[in-house]
C-alpha cells in the first residue's frame, strides 16, 4: 500500500512541477523563516531562566509620586531596602544590590603596572561597571574561572572582572590579588575572575567592585534610589504575602521623608526571569524587549506558515479536477474511500517533507547573516543537536501535512465516480467560495504586515529625520580626563585654547553628559515662594559657557552663560553662602516650573537639592528644548549648571571639516600633552546618538524581511492560483472571443476577478492595522502621523504585483485558437 | 453572400499531416438554410470554423459578403466576425457565472451598444424565444433545451446576417431539438442565412441545401427545394 501511494506521489509531482515546485517552494521558505523567528522568540523569552532557584528571585520596584502628577515606578530603589528587608521579613532568604558605578565617579581609569614596568591603562567608561553586594554573586549564576564566590566581594576596594577584561590589564598572568589604579590613586584588589556572561540575561557586566567601598553611610541611605535591589524568598513563599507588608514597612523607614516632601511611596516584587519581556520601568539596567513586539513575531511565524498551507489547500483542490478522472476510475474498480484519502494525505504529508527538509539546509545555510541581522549569537549548527526542534519539525510536518491534506483528501474522494467519468463533473460552488476565503485570508495578512511593516519603517525613519534641536553633525565627543588635581580647570581652559588654534574647530564645550544618554542626575526643583511639597523632578546637567554654542541650541530667552557665572555648591560648608548660584533651563523645566513664558522665568529664583543641601539659584537664560535622547522620550525638563568645580565627563569638539582624521590625531597630540595619564577615547556624536535607533532597526529590518517572505509566499500561491483559473476559465474567454471581445478584453478577465479579492483583503485588513499601528505609535513621544498613503502605497504594491503574477498566463489563454479549444470541449 | 474556392486546411503533427479541408468549393446566398453532413472527421468543423473566421485556411478563397477575407488578420476578422455572425454549439458553450440575460447581453456589449438599448434587444429577443421568464437564472438551472434557446437567443440578439449552427440539437432529446429546428426555421424565414452541421438526417430536412462531405471534399450536394 505505502509503496503504491509513494508511487503515485511521485508521478503526481512529476506531473505537476509548477504545482510541485509552488507548493515545496512556498512552504520550505515558510518553515524556514517560521524555525529562524521561533528560535529568535525562544531566546528572547529565556532571559534570567538559568540562575538557581529562579522562581524565588525578585527585584524590589519602587513607585513614588515624587516631583510628579502620578505615581511612577522605578526599576532602582533605595540602598537601605535590602539589609532592612532582610532584618524585617523572615520570608526573605537574602538580598543583593548592585549600582552603577556612575552614580559615584563620573569617569573611570583603571591601569596597571605589570612585571616589566609597563603600565596599561584604560578608561572604562564604556565597560559595564557595577558595585554589588558579595551575595550577588550566590544570587545569580555568575561562575567564577578564578577566585572564591563567598569572599570574592566581602572586602572593600575589591573587584571582580570578566576575563576579557582581566586578559586586557594582566594578559597571560594570574590577576588574583593584584591591584589596579583606580583614577590613578586608589588601588582595587583583583578577587574573582568570572566567565562570559551568557547572552540571555539582563545583567550584564564587565566588572563588580564591592559594594563595601561605597562606605556604610551608602548601606543604609534611605534618600537614594538608584541602586537595584534583587532578594531571593524562602522557597515555597508566595511573593504576595511579602507585598502584603511592605505599607507599615515603608512606614517605619521612609515616613519621615515621605511626610517632609509631601509624597507617597510603593514597593514592589517583580520576578526576574520577567524582567525581560514584562518590565518597563524607568531606571532599567539596560532597554528590555517588548512582550509585544515578540508577539507580533510570533504572529508573523504563524502568519507565514498558515500562508504557505493555504496555498497547498488552494492549489490541491483546484487541481481536484484534473485528478477526478483518476478517482472515479479507482473507485469503478473498487478502491474505498479511506485508501483515496490515504493517497492524498500520504501526498500532503510527502509535500511537507520535502520542504522541511529543504528549509533545514536553508535554516543551516542562514544562520550567519540572520546572527549578524539581530546582531546576536542566537543560532548555530549546535541547534540541529537539540531534539526538541526535530520533535517541533516532526510535529510540523506531520500536523502541516494532515491539516493541509485533509481538506482536498475530503474533497477529491468525495467525487461520484458516474458523474465523473461522464464527463459533467461540476467543480462545486463551495470549493471555490473556501479558495475565494482562503486568498482572502493570505492576501489580508499579507497586506496588514506589508502596512504595518511600511508604518513601522516610517515611523523609525521620522524620528531618525527629526530636528533634534541641535547639531549632531561634525561634532566629535572627548572623555574628559579623569587623573586630576587642583590644577585641572586652569589645565581644561588652557587644554580648550589649544584646540581652538586649530583651525578646523569650531568651538569646544564641556558637559557631564551629552545627547544620547538618559541624565542621571535629577532632583526636586521649585520656584523659591512655593512649598516644598510643590518640587517638581528636573535633570541636572553641568555645562560650561561654550555649550548652547558648540551644539547651536537656539536661546528663547535671557542670556547664555558667560564666565562669571560659575558657581560653587556646596555639599555642607556653611561657611559659604548658598544663595548665589545661577542656571539656565531648558523651555520644558520653564513650563514644568510654572513659567508662563521663558521671558517669565528670568530672574527668577529656584531652589533644588544638589547632594543633601538645597540651593536658591536665579534663572539667567531659557534654551529651546533638544532631544536629550531617542524620540521615542518626550522632552525632559533640564536645569543646567554652570559649576565651578571640575564636573565633566566629556568634551565636546565642533569640527568644520570632513576630513576629521587628521584633526582628531591632532587633538589626541595635544590631549596627550596635557593629560598624559589619561587614555584618549572619542566618538562621534549623531552615531552615538543613533545607536539609541539600534534595536528599533533591527526590529525594522526582521520585520520587512518577514513580511518580504511572507508576501513572496502568497504571490507565489496566487500564481499558481492564477495559473489554474486561466486553465478553467479558457473557455469562458474562448466563448466571449467567438462573441466579439478584443485581446484587452479577454486579457483583463483573468486579473480582474482575482484583484477584487485582493481589494476585499484590503477592506480587511486596513481598519485592523490602522488600529493596530496606532496602538504601538501611541508608545512614541514624538511620532509620525498615519496618512492614507501609508495605506495605499502598500495595497497598490499588492495589487500591482498580484496582477504581474497571474499576467503571463492570461496572456498565453487569451491566445488560445477558441476554434480548436471549442471544439475539443 | 459566401463563395468558397478551393479552401485547404491541413493539421500538421509530428509524424503526419492530416487533410481536414481539400480543394472545397461552393456558394451560399442571401437567405439559404444549409445543412453540412458527413461522418466524422470529415472536416465539417473545420469549415464552420473557417466560415465563422475562428480559423485560417491554408489556401483558396473565401468571400464573405464580397471581400475577399482569406488572408485577413485576427482584428478584421473578429470586426467582421462580431458584426454579421451568430454561433449555436452543440455545447451550447454559456458562460456559467452569468445569467441568462447576461450572456445574450455579451455580444451587444462587445460591439459597443448602448445600455438601454441592449436591455430592450436582449428582452425582445428573450421574448422571441419565450424565455423572458427565466431571465434570472444561471445556465445550469436551465434544461438542455432551455439552455440552447438561451445559446440562439444570444447567437441572433446581434442581428447576424449568418448563423453557424454546431449539431445544435446534439445534446438535446427529440422533442427540444425539434424545438430548436424550429426556431432556426422562423430565423431564416425572416431572413438570416444558416449553415448548419449535423448528423442528423431528421434535422438536415429543416434546410434548402444539403451539401455532404468526406475526407475534406464535397460529396454531393442536393437540393431539397
Amino acid at each position: 500500500m505505502i509503496r503504491n501511494y509513494f508511487k503515485i506521489t511521485l508521478r503526481v509531482f512529476l506531473k505537476n512541477k509548477l504545482f510541485t515546485t509552488i507548493n515545496v517552494l512556498g512552504l520550505a521558505i515558510g518553515v524556514t523563516a517560521y524555525l529562524l523567528i521561533t528560535q529568535y522568540v525562544h531566546f528572547e523569552s529565556t532571559y534570567d531562566q538559568h540562575h538557581p532557584r529562579v522562581e524565588d528571585l525578585y527585584r524590589v520596584t519602587l513607585s513614588s509620586n515624587l516631583g510628579s502628577k502620578g505615581f511612577n515606578t522605578s526599576a532602582a530603589n533605595h540602598p537601605g531596602l535590602g539589609p532592612a528587608m532582610k532584618q524585617d521579613f523572615p520570608e526573605v532568604e537574602e538580598f543583593a544590590r548592585i549600582v552603577d558605578r556612575s552614580i559615584m565617579t563620573g569617569n573611570f581609569v583603571l591601569s596597571f603596572t605589570n612585571e616589566s614596568g609597563n603600565k596599561i591603562k584604560s578608561n572604562v567608561n564604556n565597560d559595564k561597571v557595577y558595585a554589588a553586594d558579595s551575595t550577588f554573586l550566590d544570587l545569580f549564576r555568575i561562575n567564577l574561572i578564578k577566585g572564591d564566590k563567598k569572599t570574592a566581594l566581602r572586602e572593600p576596594l575589591s573587584v571582580v572582572l570578566s576575563a576579557e577584561i582581566a586578559k586586557r590589564f594582566f594578559g597571560n598572568e594570574d590577576p588574583i590579588n593584584k591591584n589596579l589604579i583606580a583614577n590613578n590613586q586608589d588601588p582595587i584588589k583583583v578577587t574573582g575572575v568570572f566567565e562570559e556572561l551568557p547572552e540571555n540575561t539582563h545583567l550584564k557586566f564587565d566588572m563588580l567592585v564591592s559594594f563595601s567601598t561605597l562606605g556604610s553611610l551608602t548601606n543604609e541611605a534611605w534618600i537614594w534610589p538608584e541602586f537595584y535591589n534583587y532578594v531571593r524568598l524562602k522557597p515555597n513563599t508566595d511573593p504576595a504575602v511579602v507585598e502584603a507588608k511592605f505599607e507599615p514597612f515603608i512606614k517605619k523607614y521612609l515616613g519621615d521623608i515621605m511626610q517632609e516632601h509631601g509624597f507617597e511611596a510603593r514597593f514592589g516584587l517583580q520576578p526576574v526571569r520577567d524582567i525581560h519581556l514584562k518590565s518597563h520601568l524607568t531606571n532599567e539596567i539596560e532597554p528590555n524587549a517588548s512582550e509585544s513586539t515578540l508577539n507580533f513575531l510570533r504572529i508573523i511565524a504563524l502568519f507565514v506558515i498558515l500562508i504557505a498551507l493555504m496555498n497547498f489547500i488552494n492549489l490541491s483542490t483546484a487541481k481536484s479536477i484534473e485528478r477526478a478522472m483518476e478517482v472515479g476510475l479507482k473507485k469503478v474498480v473498487g478502491i474505498n474511500k479511506s485508501a483515496l484519502i490515504g493517497q492524498f494525505l500520504f501526498e500532503s504529508v510527502a509535500i511537507n517533507f520535502l520542504s522541511t527538509v529543504i528549509a533545514v539546509v536553508l535554516v543551516s545555510l542562514l544562520m550567519s547573516p540572520f546572527n549578524q541581522l539581530v546582531g546576536l549569537q542566537i543560532l548555530s549548527l549546535d541547534m540541529w543537536l537539540n531534539p526538541q526542534i526535530w520533535m517541533h519539525l516532526f510535529g510540523l510536518i506531520l500536523l502541516g501535512g494532515l491539516l493541509a491534506g485533509a481538506y482536498p483528501a475530503f474533497v477529491l474522494s468525495s467525487f461520484k465516480p458516474i458523474q465523473v467519468l461522464k464527463g459533467k463533473f461540476h467543480q462545486s460552488g463551495q470549493g471555490a467560495l473556501i479558495r475565494k476565503i482562503l486568498v482572502v485570508a493570505q492576501f489580508s495578512i499579507s497586506i496588514a504586515l506589508i502596512v504595518g511593516t511600511f508604518i513601522v519603517n516610517s515611523q523609525f525613519s521620522y524620528m531618525q529625520n527629526q530636528e533634534l534641536g541641535y547639531d549632531s553633525e561634525h561634532n566629535l565627543v572627548i572623555n574628559a580626563p579623569t587623573v586630576i588635581d587642583s590644577t585641572i580647570n586652569t589645565k581644561m581652559d588652557a587644554f580648550k585654547t589649544e584646540l581652538l588654534r586649530n583651525p578646523k574647530v569650531n568651538a569646544v564645550t564641556r558637559s557631564n553628559e551629552v545627547p544620547g544618554k538618559k541624565i542621571i542626575w535629577y532632583n526636586l526643583t521649585r520656584q523659591v515662594h512655593e512649598r516644598k511639597e510643590q518640587g517638581v523632578s528636573c535633570n541636572q546637567l553641568s555645562i560650561d559657557h561654550n555649550f548652547m554654542d558648540t551644539y547651536k541650541i537656539k536661546l528663547l530667552a535671557g542670556r547664555n552663560f558667560r564666565q562669571e557665572d560659575k558657581s560653587f555648591y556646596n555639599f555642607g560648608d556653611p561657611d559659604r553662602p548658598k544663595n548665589q548660584g545661577r542656571v539656565m533651563l531648558n523651555k520644558a523645566a520653564s513650563e514644568i516650573l510654572g513659567f508662563a513664558t521663558p521671558e517669565e522665568a528670568l530672574q527668577k529664583k529656584i531652589v533644588f537639592k544638589l547632594g543633601p543641601i538645597d540651593h536658591i539659584t536665579e534663572i539667567v537664560g531659557v534654551m529651546d528644548n533638544y532631544h536629550q535622547q531617542s524620540l521615542r522620550n518626550d522632552f525632559e525638563p533640564i536645569v543646567f549648571l554652570y559649576p565651578e568645580y571640575y564636573n565633566t565627563a566629556y568634551m565636546t569638539i565642533n569640527l568644520n571639516t570632513s576630513e576629521a582624521q587628521k584633526t582628531i590625531a591632532d587633538i589626541e597630540s595635544k590631549f596627550e600633552t596635557f593629560f598624559p595619564l589619561d587614555p584618549f577615547n572619542y566618538f562621534f556624536l549623531d552615531e552615538h546618538f543613533n545607536n539609541q535607533y539600534k534595536a528599533d532597526l533591527k526590529f525594522g529590518t526582521i520585520c520587512l524581511l518577514f513580511a518580504g517572505l511572507a508576501i513572496f509566499i502568497a504571490v507565489l500561491g496566487l500564481f499558481g492560483l492564477g495559473s489554474y483559473m486561466a486553465l478553467k476559465k479558457t473557455k469562458e474567454l474562448c466563448i466571449r472571443k467567438v462573441l466579439g471581445a478584443n485581446l484587452m478584453q479577454v486579457l483583463i478577465l483573468i486579473p480582474k476577478s482575482l484583484l477584487a479579492l485582493v481589494l476585499v483583503s484590503g477592506v480587511i485588513a486596513i481598519p485592523i492595522t490602522y488600529f493596530f499601528a496606532d496602538e504601538w505609535l501611541t508608545g512614541y513621544a514624538f511620532r509620525t502621523a498615519l496618512n492614507p498613503w501609508m495605506f495605499i502605497i502598500p495595497l497598490s504594491l499588492v495589487v500591482i504585483v498580484a496582477a504581474l503574477s497571474v499576467l503571463p498566463e492570461s496572456i498565453k489563454v487569451a491566445f488560445v485558437n477558441p476554434a480548436k479549444y471549442l471544439k475539443d470541449e | 453572400m459566401i463563395k468558397i474556392k478551393d479552401l485547404e486546411k491541413y493539421y500538421k503533427t509530428e509524424e503526419l499531416q492530416t487533410i481536414a479541408l481539400n480543394k472545397l468549393s461552393f456558394e451560399v446566398k442571401q437567405g439559404e438554410f444549409i445543412a453540412v453532413m458527413g461522418p466524422s472527421g470529415c472536416g465539417k468543423s473545420t469549415l464552420l470554423n473557417i466560415l465563422g473566421m475562428l480559423d485560417d485556411s491554408d489556401g483558396g478563397s473565401f468571400i464573405f459578403n464580397d471581400e475577399e477575407v482569406i488572408n485577413y488578420n485576427e482584428r478584421k476578422r473578429a470586426n467582421i466576425r462580431k458584426h454579421n455572425i451568430g454561433f449555436v454549439f452543440q455545447s451550447f458553450n454559456l458562460i456559467d457565472q452569468l445569467t441568462v440575460f447576461e450572456n445574450v447581453e455579451l455580444p451587444l456589449i462587445y460591439t459597443g451598444v448602448k445600455k438601454a438599448e441592449r436591455k430592450k434587444r436582449v428582452e425582445a429577443v428573450l421574448e422571441k424565444m419565450q424565455i423572458m421568464h427565466r431571465r434570472k437564472h444561471f445556465p445550469q438551472q436551465l434544461s438542455g433545451g432551455q439552455q440552447q434557446r438561451v445559446a440562439v437567443a444570444r447567437a441572433v440578439v446581434n442581428d447576424p446576417k449568418l448563423i453557424l449552427a454546431d449539431e445544435p440539437t446534439g445534446n438535446l432529446d427529440s422533442s427540444n431539438g425539434n424545438e430548436v429546428m424550429e426556431l432556426l426555421t422562423d430565423l431564416n424565414n425572416q431572413g438570416a442565412t444558416i449553415i448548419m452541421v449535423t448528423h442528423s438526417e431528421h434535422d438536415a430536412k429543416y434546410s434548402h441545401r444539403i451539401i455532404r462531405m468526406l475526407d475534406g471534399q464535397k460529396v454531393t450536394e442536393n437540393s431539397l427545394i
